[in-house]
């Protein structure tokens, strides 16, 4: 009754693994009648890498040992692969084994799935005990700290993580234990760790207590912040010298307005024209400051559209040197224009180039000795224009090269300051060029003065305008 | 009111001569302007002011270097040293104060009372712990 009811499969089999008797259930787990089945030997159904360990396995039984949970692989009539788990024993007496084998194709698959969703997930997961040592680890923790697997098994965690914060685990751990934190996550903690090879990182931490059978285990999700922590910093940074770079020509224009109001002018003559002077450079300074500010933040974040047409560079030139016309008289310098001949076209935004060449000719204007001449060149390379803007100032100092073109670089901010400069000019220049497919760079020599080019793109005869606009303004 | 010495340094024109034109509320005071840390090295030692009141983020010297040569200098190694700084955030404002700064004031500053501020930083200063 037993052997015609039984949901598992039930075999016996002579000597070498032929079968005698197959219980019925063989039709749903294998997909064969008994009938099909009797006559033949289980390699006839094993899935073949299966084959030897399952001979060598039959042997051990004959010699007395009790099969006990013995997983091998089967091929279903419809192709499946099938998990059986056997119990068997080997009888002297009657020469035949006896075998119930119990279908775990599903449990195996869920436990497969599950192995490799763990192994998959992008952040670290580990399974620590009540200890602290590490008792599971999945691929992105042998990633994040360099250690393989086994190195990593019943370490105790707190090897991996920097000094400050060794026994935080444990505090962790306690928390998540309280009989109220049952089943509930811990907090998330942030924390530095230390890779295999002494490299320190920041880490994002979250214990979640895992209650099985054994006791209590602990659930470690790992997130490498190092990135975030970067951005974090960055953005820090650039707040604090925005916020330095308003309230400075803020703190002059609120100063002289109070001191103006407050009627506490200076003794001087000239104290109250002064201060409004004062109030009114600042404020177009601040005004230069804001729109450099949002031009900046509009090309970085792409949301600047560009559009790009055939632009003649030296119609654009000249457009700059008329920008700048009323600075350089200021300054007391001439401003030539010196192109070659022929047509120089680049695939451009005009408005964008114009801002390029205004932004170095600017740049060269102040700081160039009075008398002198400022060249703009325009010339043909192999596939490109390049615009060139030469001055005969200071020159760049050494020290100051390899940050010419960060935000906010200036290489002596006082004099900067005191022509009009925001610091943001040069970065400006460089983010347009880039978006414009272009290059640039410059040469420079202490006390000779400096030459910034721009090499751009030259226009092509098959060139449209519509499919690089649409590309550009994405 | 007492006559006082005050050294300045500010790499800002524009701000050394609003801060000018605020301490000449305080016809006591008198007040010399430097527009370097390097200067404000020289000049202090020679001039012997009372307080310095120092801006922090200047090209090539900056403030708190300033401060710690200034400290090294055995003629000016006592000389109160405040801030005012436009780098304004909490945690900056903290750390300004962390280096020896005897008090740092956050730009835009009230020029109306600043005379009256660096007085009362050190009579605060002079008073015994």
């Amino acid at each position: 009754m037993m052997f015609e009811a039984s949901p598992d499969l039930i075999l016996v089999t002579d000597r070498k693994g032929v079968f005698l008797r197959v219980s019925p259930s063989c039709e749903v787990i294998l997909g064969y009648s008994p009938g099909e089945m009797l006559g033949h030997s289980g390699r006839d159904f094993l899935y073949p890498a299966d084959l030897d360990r399952t001979r060598s396995e039959m042997r051990r039984a004959r010699r007395g040992r009790v099969m006990r949970n013995f997983e091998s692989r089967y091929v279903h009539r419809d192709g499946r692969v099938v998990t059986l788990a056997w119990t068997g024993i080997w009888s002297e007496a009657e020469e035949k084994h006896f075998f119930i084998g119990r279908d775990v194709t599903e449990q195996r698959t869920a436990e497969e799935l599950f192995r490799l969703a763990v192994e998959a997930c992008p952040a670290g997961m580990m399974m620590i005990d009540r200890g602290g040592r590490v008792v599971m680890v999945n691929g992105e923790i042998e990633r994040l700290f360099g250690y393989h697997r086994e190195e990593l098994l019943a370490r105790p965690l707190d090897t991996l993580t920097a000094a400050q914060f060794r026994g935080e685990h444990a505090q962790m751990r306690a928390e998540c234990a309280k009989p109220q934190g049952r089943g509930k996550s811990g907090k998330t903690r942030e924390m530095v760790a230390v890779s295999k090879d002494g490299i320190e990182f920041a880490i994002e931490i979250k214990l979640t207590p895992v209650w099985i059978r054994d006791g209590l285990l602990y659930l470690a999700v790992v997130l490498d912040i190092s990135d975030r922590k970067r951005a974090d910093r960055l953005k820090d940074e650039f707040v604090s010298t925005v916020s330095h770079e308003l309230r400075t020509p803020l703190t002059s224009i609120a100063a002289s307005l109070a001191l103006i109001k407050g009627g506490g002018l200076a003794k001087a003559a000239d104290g109250g024209a002064k201060l409004v002077s004062i109030a009114a450079n600042n404020a177009q300074r601040l005004v230069r400051l804001v729109n450099d500010i949002l031009d900046m933040e509009k090309i970085q974040s792409g949301r600047l559209v560009f559009e790009v047409s055939k632009v003649d560079v030296a119609a654009v030139a000249a457009l700059a040197i008329e920008h700048n016309r009323t600075l350089a008289t200021e300054y007391g310098l001439q401003v030539r224009l010196n192109a070659e001949q022929g047509e120089l076209c680049v695939k451009a935004d005009p408005d964008r180039l114009v801002q390029v060449i205004t932004n170095l000719l600017s740049n060269a204007i102040k700081f160039s000795p009075r008398g002198e001449e400022v060249v703009v060149a325009i010339g043909r390379r192999v596939d490109a224009v390049r615009i060139t803007v030469r001055d005969r100032g200071s020159g760049i100092p050494e020290e100051f090269r390899g940050r010419i073109f960060d935000r906010f670089a200036q290489a002596d901010s006082s004099d900067a300051r005191q022509k009009g400069g925001t610091g943001l000019g040069l970065s400006i220049v460089k983010e347009i060029v880039a978006r414009l497919a272009g290059d640039l760079g410059f040469e420079s020599a202490v006390g000779q003065g400096t030459l910034f080019w721009v090499d751009l793109p030259c226009w092509q005869s098959g060139d449209t305008l519509s499919e690089r606009s649409m590309e550009e303004a994405v | 009111m007492s006559s006082l010495r005050i050294m300045h340094v500010d790499d800002d024109d524009d701000i050394r001569e609003v801060v000018s034109m605020s301490l000449a509320l305080d016809p006591q005071i008198e007040l010399k302007s430097c527009n370097s840390g390097t200067l404000a090295l020289q000049e202090a030692a020679a001039w012997q002011p009372d307080l310095i009141l120092m801006d922090v983020m200047m090209p090539l010297m900056d403030g708190p270097e300033t401060l710690i040569r200034l400290r090294k200098q055995e003629p000016t190694a006592a000389i109160p040293v405040i801030f005012m700084t436009a780098k304004a955030q909490r945690h900056e404002l903290e750390h300004f104060r962390s280096l020896g700064a005897a008090a740092v004031f956050a730009k835009p500053f009230d020029p109306l009372s600043l005379a009256e501020s660096l007085r009362g930083c050190l009579a605060q200063l002079a008073r015994p712990a």
